[in-house]
Protein backbone atom coordinates (compact mmCIF):
# COMPACT_ATOMS: atom_id res chain seq x y z
CA UNK A 1 0.00 0.00 0.00
CA UNK A 2 2.88 2.24 0.88
CA UNK A 3 4.33 2.04 -2.71
CA UNK A 4 1.00 2.97 -4.38
CA UNK A 5 0.80 5.71 -2.27
CA UNK A 6 4.49 7.37 -3.39
CA UNK A 7 3.42 6.09 -7.26
CA UNK A 8 0.33 8.32 -6.91
CA UNK A 9 2.55 11.45 -5.21
CA UNK A 10 4.99 11.19 -8.35
CA UNK A 11 2.71 10.76 -11.04
CA UNK A 12 -0.42 12.36 -10.61
CA UNK A 13 -2.80 12.13 -13.24
CA UNK A 14 0.32 12.30 -15.55
CA UNK A 15 -1.21 10.58 -18.29
CA UNK A 16 -4.37 12.33 -18.22
CA UNK A 17 -2.20 15.84 -18.26
CA UNK A 18 0.06 14.70 -21.09
CA UNK A 19 -3.48 13.88 -23.47
CA UNK A 20 -4.71 17.69 -22.47
CA UNK A 21 -1.41 19.29 -23.16
CA UNK A 22 -1.39 17.39 -26.84
CA UNK A 23 -5.22 18.24 -27.29
CA UNK A 24 -4.62 21.84 -26.80
CA UNK A 25 -1.07 21.80 -28.59
CA UNK A 26 -3.03 20.40 -31.80
CA UNK A 27 -6.02 22.78 -31.74
CA UNK A 28 -4.76 26.22 -30.96
CA UNK A 29 -1.41 25.87 -33.12
CA UNK A 30 -2.78 27.59 -36.10
CA UNK A 31 -1.04 31.05 -35.60
CA UNK A 32 2.11 29.58 -35.11
CA UNK A 33 2.34 28.52 -38.38
CA UNK A 34 3.10 31.20 -41.33
CA UNK A 35 1.77 30.23 -44.75
CA UNK A 36 4.19 30.54 -47.78
CA UNK A 37 1.24 32.26 -49.81
CA UNK A 38 -1.30 34.67 -49.16
CA UNK A 39 -4.92 32.89 -50.45
CA UNK A 40 -6.13 30.88 -47.46
CA UNK A 41 -7.98 28.26 -49.39
CA UNK A 42 -4.95 26.96 -50.43
CA UNK A 43 -2.64 24.52 -49.15
CA UNK A 44 0.06 25.48 -51.16
CA UNK A 45 1.46 27.66 -54.08
CA UNK A 46 -0.57 27.16 -57.13
CA UNK A 47 1.25 26.42 -60.39
CA UNK A 48 0.74 28.01 -63.32
CA UNK A 49 1.34 26.30 -66.77
CA UNK A 50 4.78 27.74 -68.00
CA UNK A 51 3.77 28.74 -72.15
CA UNK A 52 7.36 29.53 -72.60
CA UNK A 53 9.19 27.05 -70.78
CA UNK A 54 6.95 24.10 -72.61
CA UNK A 55 7.63 25.84 -76.25
CA UNK A 56 11.17 25.95 -75.82
CA UNK A 57 11.72 22.32 -74.56
CA UNK A 58 8.87 20.71 -76.65
CA UNK A 59 9.08 20.07 -80.32
CA UNK A 60 5.12 20.56 -80.36
CA UNK A 61 2.90 22.07 -77.71
CA UNK A 62 -1.00 22.99 -78.95
CA UNK A 63 -3.32 24.38 -76.78
CA UNK A 64 -5.94 21.76 -78.06
CA UNK A 65 -3.79 19.14 -76.69
CA UNK A 66 -5.29 19.86 -72.95
CA UNK A 67 -7.83 22.84 -72.92
CA UNK A 68 -11.28 20.64 -74.14
CA UNK A 69 -14.87 20.60 -74.49
CA UNK A 70 -15.58 16.98 -74.92
CA UNK A 71 -19.26 16.28 -77.38
CA UNK A 72 -19.41 12.66 -78.16
CA UNK A 73 -15.68 12.02 -77.37
CA UNK A 74 -14.16 14.79 -79.55
CA UNK A 75 -12.77 17.81 -78.39
CA UNK A 76 -14.90 20.54 -80.27
CA UNK A 77 -13.14 23.16 -79.05
CA UNK A 78 -12.47 26.36 -80.77
CA UNK A 79 -8.73 27.93 -80.34
CA UNK A 80 -9.79 30.83 -81.01
CA UNK A 81 -12.27 31.68 -77.79
CA UNK A 82 -9.10 30.55 -75.71
CA UNK A 83 -8.32 34.35 -74.42
CA UNK A 84 -7.87 35.50 -70.88
CA UNK A 85 -11.37 36.36 -69.40
CA UNK A 86 -13.37 34.41 -71.43
CA UNK A 87 -15.71 33.06 -68.94
CA UNK A 88 -17.01 29.70 -70.78
CA UNK A 89 -13.35 28.65 -71.66
CA UNK A 90 -12.21 28.60 -68.09
CA UNK A 91 -11.11 25.31 -66.93
CA UNK A 92 -12.99 26.09 -63.53
CA UNK A 93 -16.62 26.76 -65.34
CA UNK A 94 -16.78 23.19 -65.64
CA UNK A 95 -14.36 21.57 -63.62
CA UNK A 96 -15.95 23.08 -60.04
CA UNK A 97 -16.44 21.37 -56.70
CA UNK A 98 -19.62 19.81 -58.19
CA UNK A 99 -17.55 18.07 -61.24
CA UNK A 100 -16.48 14.35 -61.19
CA UNK A 101 -12.92 16.17 -61.39
CA UNK A 102 -12.92 19.09 -59.52
CA UNK A 103 -10.56 22.10 -60.58
CA UNK A 104 -7.02 20.55 -58.70
CA UNK A 105 -8.21 16.88 -59.97
CA UNK A 106 -8.59 18.24 -63.39
CA UNK A 107 -5.17 20.60 -63.50
CA UNK A 108 -3.49 17.47 -61.95
CA UNK A 109 -4.05 15.19 -64.47
CA UNK A 110 -3.82 17.23 -67.05
CA UNK A 111 -0.05 17.87 -65.82
CA UNK A 112 1.17 15.02 -63.89
CA UNK A 113 -1.13 13.00 -66.33
CA UNK A 114 1.40 14.21 -69.70
CA UNK A 115 3.97 14.11 -67.80
CA UNK A 116 4.20 10.44 -66.88
CA UNK A 117 2.75 9.56 -70.19
CA UNK A 118 5.94 10.73 -71.91
CA UNK A 119 7.79 9.77 -69.13
CA UNK A 120 6.98 6.18 -70.03
CA UNK A 121 7.43 6.59 -73.47
CA UNK A 122 11.29 7.29 -72.16
CA UNK A 123 11.10 10.90 -73.62
CA UNK A 124 12.38 13.94 -71.52
CA UNK A 125 9.84 15.37 -69.46
CA UNK A 126 8.48 17.19 -66.58
CA UNK A 127 8.25 16.80 -62.60
CA UNK A 128 5.67 14.40 -61.50
CA UNK A 129 6.34 15.00 -57.46
CA UNK A 130 4.42 17.40 -55.60
CA UNK A 131 7.40 19.41 -54.51
CA UNK A 132 8.77 19.84 -57.69
CA UNK A 133 5.86 22.33 -59.31
CA UNK A 134 4.69 23.68 -55.41
CA UNK A 135 7.96 25.09 -54.84
CA UNK A 136 7.89 26.97 -51.72
CA UNK A 137 8.04 30.69 -52.09
CA UNK A 138 10.92 31.27 -50.31
CA UNK A 139 12.54 28.75 -52.48
CA UNK A 140 11.68 30.80 -55.41
CA UNK A 141 12.75 33.77 -54.77
CA UNK A 142 16.82 32.34 -53.95
CA UNK B 1 28.85 12.36 -55.12
CA UNK B 2 28.61 9.27 -56.76
CA UNK B 3 26.12 7.96 -54.39
CA UNK B 4 23.87 11.21 -54.49
CA UNK B 5 24.08 11.08 -58.77
CA UNK B 6 22.69 7.51 -58.37
CA UNK B 7 20.26 9.08 -56.00
CA UNK B 8 18.92 11.86 -57.99
CA UNK B 9 18.77 9.31 -61.28
CA UNK B 10 15.93 8.77 -62.94
CA UNK B 11 16.55 5.56 -62.80
CA UNK B 12 15.77 5.22 -58.93
CA UNK B 13 13.26 8.54 -59.26
CA UNK B 14 10.87 5.97 -61.42
CA UNK B 15 11.92 2.88 -59.62
CA UNK B 16 10.79 4.67 -56.31
CA UNK B 17 7.96 5.81 -57.08
CA UNK B 18 6.44 2.98 -59.59
CA UNK B 19 7.27 -0.54 -58.65
CA UNK B 20 8.68 -0.30 -55.54
CA UNK B 21 5.36 1.10 -53.73
CA UNK B 22 3.71 -2.08 -55.01
CA UNK B 23 6.25 -4.68 -54.11
CA UNK B 24 6.60 -2.97 -50.67
CA UNK B 25 2.98 -2.81 -50.02
CA UNK B 26 2.53 -6.91 -51.68
CA UNK B 27 5.59 -8.27 -49.03
CA UNK B 28 3.95 -6.38 -46.25
CA UNK B 29 0.84 -7.84 -46.66
CA UNK B 30 1.72 -11.24 -47.62
CA UNK B 31 3.96 -11.03 -45.17
CA UNK B 32 1.82 -10.02 -42.24
CA UNK B 33 -0.46 -13.13 -43.41
CA UNK B 34 2.11 -15.32 -43.43
CA UNK B 35 3.93 -14.59 -40.11
CA UNK B 36 0.28 -14.61 -38.40
CA UNK B 37 -0.81 -17.74 -39.93
CA UNK B 38 2.67 -19.02 -38.39
CA UNK B 39 1.87 -17.75 -34.62
CA UNK B 40 -0.92 -19.73 -35.11
CA UNK B 41 0.41 -22.91 -36.56
CA UNK B 42 2.93 -22.37 -33.45
CA UNK B 43 0.28 -22.65 -30.92
CA UNK B 44 -2.28 -24.76 -30.23
CA UNK B 45 -5.82 -24.49 -28.18
CA UNK B 46 -5.49 -24.54 -24.63
CA UNK B 47 -7.07 -27.05 -23.02
CA UNK B 48 -7.74 -26.32 -19.12
CA UNK B 49 -4.26 -27.33 -18.23
CA UNK B 50 -3.40 -25.00 -15.60
CA UNK B 51 -5.39 -22.04 -14.39
CA UNK B 52 -3.93 -18.37 -14.81
CA UNK B 53 -6.50 -16.13 -13.26
CA UNK B 54 -6.72 -16.35 -9.84
CA UNK B 55 -10.14 -16.78 -8.45
CA UNK B 56 -11.31 -13.41 -7.23
CA UNK B 57 -10.91 -13.01 -3.37
CA UNK B 58 -14.30 -11.03 -1.41
CA UNK B 59 -12.52 -9.02 1.20
CA UNK B 60 -14.09 -9.93 4.68
CA UNK B 61 -16.33 -7.43 6.19
CA UNK B 62 -15.11 -4.97 8.35
CA UNK B 63 -11.68 -5.62 6.85
CA UNK B 64 -11.45 -2.16 4.33
CA UNK B 65 -8.80 -0.03 5.56
CA UNK B 66 -11.55 3.57 5.30
CA UNK B 67 -8.49 5.68 5.62
CA UNK B 68 -6.63 4.56 2.43
CA UNK B 69 -8.21 7.00 -0.87
CA UNK B 70 -9.60 4.53 -3.11
CA UNK B 71 -7.04 3.83 -5.89
CA UNK B 72 -8.34 3.85 -9.81
CA UNK B 73 -7.88 0.74 -11.33
CA UNK B 74 -5.40 2.11 -14.38
CA UNK B 75 -3.05 2.59 -11.88
CA UNK B 76 -2.47 -1.26 -11.53
CA UNK B 77 -1.78 -1.52 -15.33
CA UNK B 78 1.15 -0.24 -17.22
CA UNK B 79 -0.55 3.13 -17.16
CA UNK B 80 -0.27 3.91 -13.67
CA UNK B 81 3.64 2.23 -13.55
CA UNK B 82 5.24 4.04 -17.01
CA UNK B 83 2.44 7.16 -17.27
CA UNK B 84 5.53 9.02 -19.45
CA UNK B 85 6.92 6.27 -21.36
CA UNK B 86 3.22 4.74 -22.36
CA UNK B 87 1.71 8.22 -22.86
CA UNK B 88 4.29 8.84 -25.61
CA UNK B 89 4.07 5.53 -26.65
CA UNK B 90 0.54 5.73 -27.30
CA UNK B 91 0.84 9.39 -29.15
CA UNK B 92 3.31 8.18 -31.50
CA UNK B 93 1.50 4.71 -32.42
CA UNK B 94 -1.13 6.68 -33.23
CA UNK B 95 0.14 8.93 -35.59
CA UNK B 96 2.60 6.16 -37.17
CA UNK B 97 -0.83 4.75 -38.28
CA UNK B 98 -2.86 7.94 -38.86
CA UNK B 99 -0.80 10.73 -40.31
CA UNK B 100 0.38 8.80 -43.60
CA UNK B 101 -3.04 7.33 -44.29
CA UNK B 102 -4.66 10.49 -44.00
CA UNK B 103 -2.11 12.95 -45.46
CA UNK B 104 -2.81 14.82 -48.12
CA UNK B 105 -0.08 14.66 -50.89
CA UNK B 106 -0.18 10.64 -50.25
CA UNK B 107 -3.93 10.75 -51.17
CA UNK B 108 -3.43 13.14 -53.70
CA UNK B 109 -1.04 10.45 -55.43
CA UNK B 110 -2.96 7.55 -54.21
CA UNK B 111 -6.16 9.48 -56.54
CA UNK B 112 -3.84 9.96 -59.44
CA UNK B 113 -2.81 6.44 -59.67
CA UNK B 114 -5.90 4.49 -59.15
CA UNK B 115 -8.88 7.14 -58.93
CA UNK B 116 -9.87 6.67 -55.31
CA UNK B 117 -8.85 8.02 -52.11
CA UNK B 118 -9.25 8.59 -48.78
CA UNK B 119 -10.30 11.63 -46.94
CA UNK B 120 -7.39 13.95 -45.28
CA UNK B 121 -6.39 16.06 -42.82
CA UNK B 122 -5.17 19.53 -43.72
CA UNK B 123 -1.39 19.65 -44.27
CA UNK B 124 -0.79 22.00 -41.26
CA UNK B 125 -2.25 19.04 -38.85
CA UNK B 126 -0.28 16.51 -40.34
CA UNK B 127 2.57 18.81 -39.96
CA UNK B 128 2.20 18.96 -36.37
CA UNK B 129 1.89 15.74 -36.16
CA UNK B 130 4.87 14.63 -37.84
CA UNK B 131 6.82 17.62 -35.38
CA UNK B 132 5.15 15.73 -32.37
CA UNK B 133 6.17 12.37 -33.55
CA UNK B 134 9.80 13.00 -33.88
CA UNK B 135 9.95 14.46 -30.74
CA UNK B 136 8.25 11.23 -29.58
CA UNK B 137 10.84 9.25 -31.70
CA UNK B 138 14.10 11.45 -30.40
CA UNK B 139 12.11 10.57 -26.59
CA UNK B 140 12.67 6.77 -27.65
CA UNK B 141 16.49 6.92 -28.43
CA UNK B 142 17.44 9.34 -25.69
CA UNK B 143 15.89 6.74 -22.68
CA UNK B 144 17.70 3.82 -25.15
CA UNK B 145 20.58 5.78 -24.66
CA UNK B 146 20.47 7.40 -21.24
CA UNK B 147 18.32 4.68 -19.20
CA UNK B 148 20.26 2.13 -17.83
CA UNK B 149 18.07 -0.61 -17.96
CA UNK B 150 17.35 -0.23 -21.41
CA UNK B 151 20.64 0.39 -22.44
CA UNK B 152 21.00 -2.87 -20.90
CA UNK B 153 19.01 -4.62 -23.33
CA UNK B 154 19.67 -2.50 -26.57
CA UNK B 155 21.89 -3.47 -29.68
CA UNK B 156 22.84 -2.40 -32.79
CA UNK B 157 19.78 -4.07 -34.29
CA UNK B 158 17.25 -1.41 -32.18
CA UNK B 159 19.17 1.30 -33.56
CA UNK B 160 18.15 -0.07 -36.93
CA UNK B 161 14.77 -0.72 -35.92
CA UNK B 162 14.59 2.83 -34.54
CA UNK B 163 16.24 4.76 -37.85
CA UNK B 164 13.75 2.60 -40.32
CA UNK B 165 10.55 3.79 -38.57
CA UNK B 166 12.07 7.53 -37.66
CA UNK B 167 13.43 7.76 -41.25
CA UNK B 168 10.06 8.09 -43.87
CA UNK B 169 8.87 10.72 -40.96
CA UNK B 170 12.08 12.91 -41.00
CA UNK B 171 12.63 13.16 -44.65
CA UNK B 172 8.72 13.71 -45.36
CA UNK B 173 8.89 16.00 -42.85
CA UNK B 174 12.24 17.63 -44.42
CA UNK B 175 11.05 17.42 -48.37
CA UNK B 176 7.49 19.24 -47.39
CA UNK B 177 9.41 21.98 -45.66
CA UNK B 178 11.54 21.86 -49.16
CA UNK B 179 15.10 21.63 -47.35
CA UNK B 180 18.19 20.49 -48.65
CA UNK B 181 17.84 19.63 -52.51
CA UNK B 182 14.03 18.16 -53.15
CA UNK B 183 14.57 15.57 -55.54
CA UNK B 184 17.04 13.63 -53.46
CA UNK B 185 14.94 13.99 -49.91
CA UNK B 186 12.33 12.87 -51.77
CA UNK B 187 13.59 10.16 -53.18
CA UNK B 188 14.87 8.97 -49.91
CA UNK B 189 11.59 9.35 -48.06
CA UNK B 190 9.77 7.21 -50.92
CA UNK B 191 12.59 4.48 -50.74
CA UNK B 192 12.51 4.81 -46.65
CA UNK B 193 8.84 4.37 -46.41
CA UNK B 194 9.17 1.55 -48.96
CA UNK B 195 11.74 -0.30 -46.44
CA UNK B 196 9.75 0.43 -43.65
CA UNK B 197 6.76 -1.11 -44.82
CA UNK B 198 8.80 -3.86 -46.43
CA UNK B 199 10.86 -4.96 -43.33
CA UNK B 200 7.58 -4.55 -41.30
CA UNK B 201 6.47 -8.58 -41.01
CA UNK B 202 10.05 -9.51 -40.67
CA UNK B 203 11.46 -7.52 -37.78
CA UNK B 204 10.64 -6.75 -34.43
CA UNK B 205 8.22 -4.10 -36.08
CA UNK B 206 5.85 -7.56 -36.54
CA UNK B 207 4.69 -6.07 -33.02
CA UNK B 208 2.20 -4.43 -34.98
CA UNK B 209 0.59 -8.12 -34.76
CA UNK B 210 2.48 -10.09 -31.72
CA UNK B 211 1.47 -7.17 -29.69
CA UNK B 212 -2.34 -8.13 -30.20
CA UNK B 213 -1.76 -11.97 -30.25
CA UNK B 214 0.49 -12.07 -27.08
CA UNK B 215 -2.45 -10.04 -25.40
CA UNK B 216 -5.88 -11.22 -26.34
CA UNK B 217 -5.16 -14.62 -27.77
CA UNK B 218 -2.12 -16.31 -25.89
CA UNK B 219 -2.79 -17.62 -22.54
CA UNK B 220 -0.28 -15.80 -20.09
CA UNK B 221 0.23 -13.72 -16.98
CA UNK B 222 -0.60 -10.65 -19.33
CA UNK B 223 -3.89 -11.81 -21.35
CA UNK B 224 -6.33 -9.42 -21.19
CA UNK B 225 -9.60 -11.38 -21.15
CA UNK B 226 -9.25 -14.87 -21.17
CA UNK B 227 -7.27 -15.59 -23.94
CA UNK B 228 -7.42 -19.08 -26.18
CA UNK B 229 -4.19 -20.31 -27.27
CA UNK B 230 -1.04 -21.66 -25.83
CA UNK B 231 2.52 -22.44 -27.05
Amino acid sequence: MIRLHNIMKTSGHLPIRLVIILAAFFFTSSNLYAEDDDSKDLQRPDVMFLDEYHDTHMDSVDCLDCHHIYEDGENVLDEGELEDGEADTECASCHDSSASLDFQQAYHRQCIGCHDKMRKEKEKTGPCLCGECHIRLKKLEE
Amino acid sequence: MEILNLITSDLLYDLARGPLVWISFLILILGTIYRTVKLFSFTRKKKNAWPVSLPKKKAPDGDTDKSAPLIPKWKFTVFGAHPVMISVSTVFHVILFIAPIFLLAHNIMLDEAVGFSLCSFPEKVTDYMTIVFLVCGLFFLLRRIFIARVRAISSVYDYIIWCITVAPFLTGFLSYYQVFDYKTMIILHMLSGELMLAAAPFTKIFHMVFFFFGRFVLVTQHTIGKGSRTW
